[in-house]
């Protein structure tokens, strides 16, 4: 059965999750971006105690349909960009649509009442975390960032940066050459 | 090969909505030539003037007087000259039945309502951006 994780953006969400499970002695059959596949259902105790252990990292269990639906929509949106050359390579609205069986006004009603936001921010938003990572982690320059995450120009990239963050490209790359600068906000 | 500036059209009878999706689109790309009508007659007149250079997309709100934005696609979608023109239909309705229904009329995207500027430009740049995947591909 599968029990669904608010939250889980990156690798270190999924690596709490295992530590989590093992330390409670639960048994998992695999473990994915806002999602647990188990064996067997949960005893309410164990419920309680995994909802405990996983809000230790800001995480959440969650049992209402909206919030799980939106849960997905926004691992969708992530799993665009866990993979070179597949992001955007259809318009977003279709993605979604193709992802699930609803029409696109539906999911993001239903994303924007649970969220308090829309689908597009969300997506926006992400991709500059993205942006971030692949400065940081893969050390590419501006010009290949655009290139792999499909903006239409290093302008642009940098525009739309400089809007979600506050800061141009430039600045955050030195800002981070500080090590105690926290850059990432894993929400 | 797509050309660098595009030319939007905004359909609106609130004067502020207009001005807010202007600066929305302007904060987006400042390179893309804004244009404006305030309801869907003044959209047709203009968009069927020949001397004027057609829109490369429409923003058209569904709620206006004199030709509400319902009439005016269904005017442009059955224009051989405009019809090819992708349309983003808005409006403050959440209404799934509407928007599949102005889909189904040949609507490029729906969109409510943002409630604030800075909602309009994230849907904006998304849609601009769908827009740019959608005439590339034709290309």
């Amino acid at each position: 059965m599968l029990i669904y994780i608010k939250n889980m953006v990156c690798l270190r969400c999924k690596m709490a999750v295992q530590s989590v499970l093992e330390g409670l002695r639960i048994e998992y059959t695999s473990i994915e971006l806002g999602r647990v596949n188990l064996p067997t259902a949960l005893l309410p105790e164990q419920q309680d105690k995994l909802a405990e252990g996983l809000q230790h990292y800001q995480l959440e269990l969650m049992e209402n349909k909206k919030q799980i639906l939106t849960e997905q929509i926004k691992v969708t949106i992530m799993e665009l960009f866990a993979t070179p050359g597949q992001e955007m390579l259809l318009k977003l609205s279709e993605h979604l649509c193709n992802q699930f069986p609803y029409d696109y006004t539906y999911l993001s009603n239903i994303f924007s009442e649970t969220e308090g936001t829309t689908i597009e921010r969300f997506y926006i938003t992400y991709r500059i975390e993205r942006v971030k990572e692949l400065m940081l982690y893969e050390s590419l320059t501006i010009k290949e960032i655009s290139y792999r995450l499909n903006f239409s120009s290093v302008a642009h990239l940098s525009h739309q940066f400089k809007k979600v963050t506050g800061q141009t490209p430039a600045t955050f790359r030195k800002l981070c050459a500080n090590e105690d600068f926290v850059w990432r906000t894993c929400e | 090969m797509m050309k660098d500036n595009l030319r939007l059209l905004i359909v609106d009878d609130d004067p502020d909505d207009r001005e807010l999706f202007m600066e929305a689109v302007r904060e987006v790309d400042e390179s893309i030539e804004c244009f404006t009508a305030k309801n869907g007659l003044q959209a047709l007149e203009t968009l069927r003037d020949q001397s004027q250079q057609l829109p490369d997309l429409i923003f058209l709100d569904i709620s206006m007087p004199l030709l509400n934005g319902r009439k005016c696609l269904t005017e442009i979608k059955a224009d051989r000259r405009l019809q090819q023109i992708p349309v983003v239909v808005y409006t403050t309705s959440k209404d799934v039945e509407e928007a599949r229904e102005l889909k189904k009329m040949g609507a490029f995207h729906f969109m409510s309502k943002p409630r604030d500027a800075d909602e309009i430009y994230y849907i904006v740049a998304v849609v601009l951006e769908e827009f740019r995947l959608a005439a590339g591909a034709k290309e």
